[in-house]
């Protein structure tokens, strides 16, 4: 199979390319771009103009906004299959990145250009459809952000994000404080407080590198604290 | 067998050498160098991986990254 077969097949696996025909997938194919980052690489920037549509290959991009003293917030993690930016680029011309992008694992990333990505959303109600649901699960997915930042103790959001992540099969590497600060949105030194804290009551054990999650009924009791 | 001794990492491009890392190590294991004035791990073995140095270095230079597991039932 030669490398344009390839990268034909590897478009209609994108799940927001699915509903295009072959002859959309082959006119992306003529045209985008596949660039790959390292883990902690930069991929877009606050405040930049979005030159090209962005669309995750593979991987995982965190998407933040960072406050004047340093401190950040993540806001999402895109995936295989997501657009990035897709609110600005939907409500403006000449649209910018509303937050910066670092790529978290090794990932893969698709650029095509905005004059091509206008083209489909003109002429193919399916791929219209597609975005809308995408559009709607961010929503969710900050709405979701929004009232866990507002109404939820640090303490409840910790104890939710250790669930999440001990529950994902792989960990291709370790995270540090102040990543799990900038995900939970406080900043590490509360983040070490509390982990002593969850360790004190027997929640959790600290072996070196890992956290062992131990008690599962009391840290679920406190995600769920509102 | 596996090597599951790690330590702390350490980026001294990030380093302002404030030396708050090696006065908070409960250990003396990280001590400030003399010549190069950045921290050092001058008794390896003896790093808890507390994560204090982690906690108070203002730059942010020193990462304790860690995996989060459940625990395995026996």
């Amino acid at each position: 199979m030669n490398e344009k077969q390839d990268l034909l097949q590897m478009l209609g696996q994108v799940a927001v390319f699915s509903a295009l025909s072959e002859e959309d997938l082959r006119h992306i194919a003529q045209t985008c771009v596949l660039h790959t980052y390292s883990a902690g690489e930069m991929v877009f920037f606050e405040k930049d103009e979005i030159a090209s549509v962005l669309v995750v290959y593979a991987g995982d991009v965190a998407v933040f906004k960072r406050a004047a003293d340093g401190r950040e917030q993540i806001l999402s993690h895109l995936r295989a299959g997501e657009i990035v930016s897709v609110v600005p680029l939907v409500l403006h011309q000449n649209a910018c990145h509303a937050a910066s992008g670092r790529a978290a694992t090794t990932t893969q990333i698709l650029s095509i250009t905005p004059r091509l990505f206008e083209a489909l959303c003109a002429k193919n109600a399916a791929f219209n459809r597609i975005l809308l649901e995408h559009l709607a699960g961010k929503l969710e997915q900050l709405s979701e952000l929004a009232a866990s930042l507002s109404l939820q103790s640090a303490r409840s959001r910790l104890a939710a994000f250790l669930i999440k992540h001990a529950d994902q099969p792989r960990q291709s590497a370790g995270i540090t404080q102040e990543e799990i600060a900038a995900e939970i949105g406080t900043v590490r030194e509360i983040v070490a407080r509390l982990l002593r804290d969850f360790s004190q009551l027997g929640w959790l054990k600290r072996e070196r590198q890992r956290l062992i999650l131990i008690n599962k009924a009391a840290l679920e009791e406190e995600a769920r604290r509102w | 067998m596996t090597n599951d001794f790690v330590l702390p990492i350490l980026d001294l491009s990030l380093c302002s050498s404030c030396g708050q890392c090696a006065s908070a190590c409960p250990e003396h294991a990280l001590e400030m160098n003399a010549d190069s004035q950045h921290p050092t791990f001058v008794e390896p073995l003896l790093c808890t991986y507390c994560t204090e140095c982690e906690i108070v270095c203002p730059e942010n230079a020193i990462h304790c990254p860690v995996t989060i597991t459940w625990i395995i039932e026996e």
